[in-house]
């Protein structure tokens, strides 16, 4: 597990924190302003890394498809959203030397589920179909998951006999990475309504998650150190 | 003069011919074929059986004490399982879709069912537990069993009797190791660029001259036939390429020492054959180069001065390697003088994409001269100088010490573990007590045997440089083809050892094959 978990737990926290009090006040100014929207969504896209060459080394591609779901309140033309995705991908692991990469047949599998929460806000919609653009910003969690056979175990040699003059050497890592780290968002979209409770848009968005990478592994071969990048996606919101 | 009557003297003469010539003609083994003169030798395939005089640790340490065994591989119990999945088997009178339907609060998905397996697959929500999953399954009256789905790996631990013997191969993590590459492939060719290897079973006919060690005087020991094995734990078939032997010129590059023979069975012992001890790269094909000339060698007169490797020898053996094949090469010798000839070689050979290890030098204690071609080799990329870790994964007290050294393995020390287990590195070769004769008093003094095998310890870089070689071929089968790149991929899975980053002690510190053959992630 990572030793940012705790750091990101409060994080976390914190954002949640911020949220519940947007949602509270939201709701409870909502029977005033008669204007209070939930909605549901549902996203798929394409996500490319920042780290593409890395990505491209083990899973022969900078990214990949993700999708997800979420909900939104809005509250008059601001709005709040909590959303999950998923990216999974397989390849192998590699060695990467002056920038050349050599495959060696050793299976991975790379997960990764961010969670996040956005508060933006939503323009007036315009024109015969009715177009909104929207923007915003907000933070989330980067649930990253790796695995691959043939990781060290604990007490697996290399280690020294008893009469050692220096430590045993322990392995130098553990085999399943499972580490969340804090991610940072900025995304923009338009929407129209097919129905009167249905509404199709389209999105990009743009993530940082800094240091989730580099201590090791491809990325620290390729000095890439963000586990972020850019997403674009399609979004299906039902609700009013 | 025609019709004139022979002289008394000249009747003696050819009696004296005749009787020399029949004295020649004889030799008790020699089948009436023409002697060999010192610097020949006339060599005949034979079925010679090699005498295995097995292993005697009393032989390399007297001192009685416990068999020491060491942990080799022995997997720990920590579970890892294929995340999302659980696999249940129901009752005969459940019917399982209606089961997994009502499984939903568990996190439980989809059902699936393998042909032949006999239980179902429950495909979980993403971030379920598959094994709490698992164990409130098998709470239920309707489920026989329930378990994750957990991951088994190969634990191959070699059956050589001696492997518990080996501390160089359990303190690199071999068995683990092994678990990813088996060995390297037959299509990777090492050549050991050293005394010679007994790789062979013949009859060599020789002629030993007379010698002199300080003031003891030898006698020339005449016409010989000796008899040569190849090590019943390093040959097999198609298991040698393209042998030459540059002391000789010719294609048998025996081995009279027993040095280069110790260093091809680090490199490549057969392991997993229930014999004897076990080898790093065991499933290589080894190409023997002899250069260096032993006392032996000296004495049949192959050589004027005695003893050692010419860098002729030596350069022309690493280009022969490169010409036939070879991807890797080791070389378990040196000298404190620089050769450009011998840093053409290889360059030589790293521009046709062979690795070289070379041993860092055993000169630490007298004068720790750097020790060429370890040195002058290890400014190529593709080139890698080794020095020698003892068991305690100290350096060993010989290890030569300079900025020269890149990397560390196992060498031996000559101080013993506690539990009087073996301080050296074990591997089958000739046994020393029947090849070095020469050092028995003069009136003890007779032919040597080359078929006598045994398990030996040996201490040295010479002993070092083979783990690498066999871990360059290794790397070189499962996938990583360039020298230089192996030489990064070495370097930076290697385990630190002394001051923290590179010295001249370990240089980047302890080879660690299993974490350099398991490569990169995206996290680690």
């Amino acid at each position: 597990m990572s030793a940012r978990r705790p750091a990101v737990a409060g994080c976390l926290r914190r954002l949640g924190t911020c949220a519940a009090i947007f949602l509270i006040g939201a709701v409870a100014a909502a029977p005033a302003a008669g204007q209070v929207a939930v909605r549901g969504f549902v996203q798929a896209g394409l996500l490319r890394f920042a780290a593409a060459e890395s990505f491209t080394a083990i899973t022969g591609r900078p990214g990949a498809a993700v999708h997800g779901g979420g909900g939104q309140i809005g509250i008059a033309r601001l709005f709040v959203q909590g959303s999950i995705e998923r990216y999974a991908a397989s390849g192998q692991r590699v060695f990467v030397f002056e920038d050349r990469v050599f495959h060696l047949g050793i299976p991975n599998r790379i997960t990764i589920v961010p969670v996040q929460v956005t508060a933006g806000y939503r323009m007036t919609p315009r024109g015969r179909w009715r177009l909104a653009g929207y923007g915003g910003g907000g933070l989330g969690a980067y649930r990253f998951a790796e695995s691959a056979p043939f990781g060290p175990r604990a007490g697996d040699p290399p280690q020294a006999p008893a009469d050692a003059a220096v430590p045993p050497l322990g392995p130098p890592y553990g085999d399943e990475v499972r580490e969340t780290h804090r991610s940072y968002h900025v995304l923009g979209g338009v929407e129209a309504p097919l129905l009167s409770w249905l509404r199709l848009g389209g999105e990009g968005q743009w993530t940082w998650v800094p240091g989730a990478l580099g201590e090791g592994g491809a990325p620290a071969a390729f000095g890439q150190t963000d586990l972020g990048g850019l997403t674009l996606r399609v979004k299906l919101s039902v609700g009013y | 003069m025609p019709g004139a009557p022979r002289a008394p003297g000249v009747r003696v003469a050819a009696l004296a011919v005749l009787a020399g010539a029949l004295l020649l003609a004889y030799r008790p083994a020699g089948r009436g074929q023409e002697p060999v003169q010192s610097g020949a030798r006339v060599v005949r395939a034979a079925a010679v059986a090699a005498i295995d005089g097995g292993y005697e640790p009393a032989a390399e340490d007297p001192r009685p004490g416990p068999t020491p065994t060491l942990a080799t591989g022995v997997p720990s119990v920590q579970p890892r399982y294929v995340p999302g999945e659980v696999i249940v088997k129901f009752l005969p009178s459940t019917v399982p879709e209606a089961a997994a339907r009502h499984l939903r609060a568990l996190g439980v998905r989809a059902l699936t069912r393998p042909r032949f397996a006999g239980a179902d697959v429950l495909e979980l929500e993403p971030g379920a537990d598959p094994e709490a999953v698992a164990r409130a399954l098998a709470a239920r009256p309707d489920v026989e069993y329930a378990q994750a789905s957990y991951l088994r790996q190969p634990l191959f631990v070699p059956n050589d009797p001696y492997f518990a013997q080996q501390w160089n191969l359990a303190i690199l993590n071999m068995a683990r190791a092994w678990d990813i590459n088996d060995g390297a492939t037959d299509a990777v060719v090492v050549a050991v660029i050293d005394s010679g290897v007994a790789f062979a079973d013949l009859e060599v006919d020789f002629n030993a001259r007379a010698f002199r060690i300080g003031e003891r005087r030898y006698p020339a020991l005449g016409a010989l036939e000796l008899p040569f094995a190849a090590a019943p734990d390093l040959a097999g078939p198609g298991r040698f390429v393209a042998p030459y032997d540059f002391v000789w010129g010719d294609e048998y590059p025996l081995d009279f020492d027993g040095h280069g023979t110790h260093v091809a069975g680090t490199v490549g012992q057969l392991t997993d054959n229930g014999v004897g001890v076990a080898g790093v790269a065991f499933n290589v094909r080894i190409m023997p180069l002899k250069v260096i000339g032993g006392p032996w060698d000296f004495i049949f007169g192959a050589l004027d001065e005695c003893c050692g490797a010419t860098d002729m020898a030596v350069a022309e053996a690493v280009r022969h390697a490169v010409l036939h094949g070879a991807r890797v090469i080791n070389l378990s010798l040196g000298g404190p003088s620089e050769s450009p000839l011998i840093v053409d070689a290889l360059r030589h050979a790293v521009d046709r994409g062979a690795f070289v290890a070379i041993a860092a030098g055993n000169e630490f204690g007298v004068g720790n001269v750097p020790i060429h071609p370890a040195a002058s080799g290890a400014r190529i990329d593709g080139v890698m100088s080794v020095g020698a870790v003892n068991h305690r994964l100290a350096r060993a007290s010989y290890s030569s010490v300079g900025r020269y050294v890149e990397v560390a393995a196992p060498g031996g020390d000559l101080d013993p573990p506690a539990d009087h287990s073996p301080s050296a590195v074990l591997q089958q070769t000739l046994d020393y007590r029947a090849i070095r004769t020469f050092r028995l008093p003069p009136e003890r003094y007779g032919p040597p045997r080359f078929d006598v095998l045994r398990i030996v310890g040996v201490h040295g870089t010479s002993m070092a440089a083979p783990h690498v070689a066999g871990l360059a071929a290794m790397l070189m089968t499962q996938g990583i083809t360039d020298p230089a790149a192996i030489e990064a991929a070495i370097k930076y899975f290697a385990v630190d050892l002394g001051p923290p980053g590179r010295d001249a002690e370990f240089g980047y510190g302890l080879i660690n094959p299993h974490a350099t053959l398991r490569g990169f992630g995206l996290s680690r």
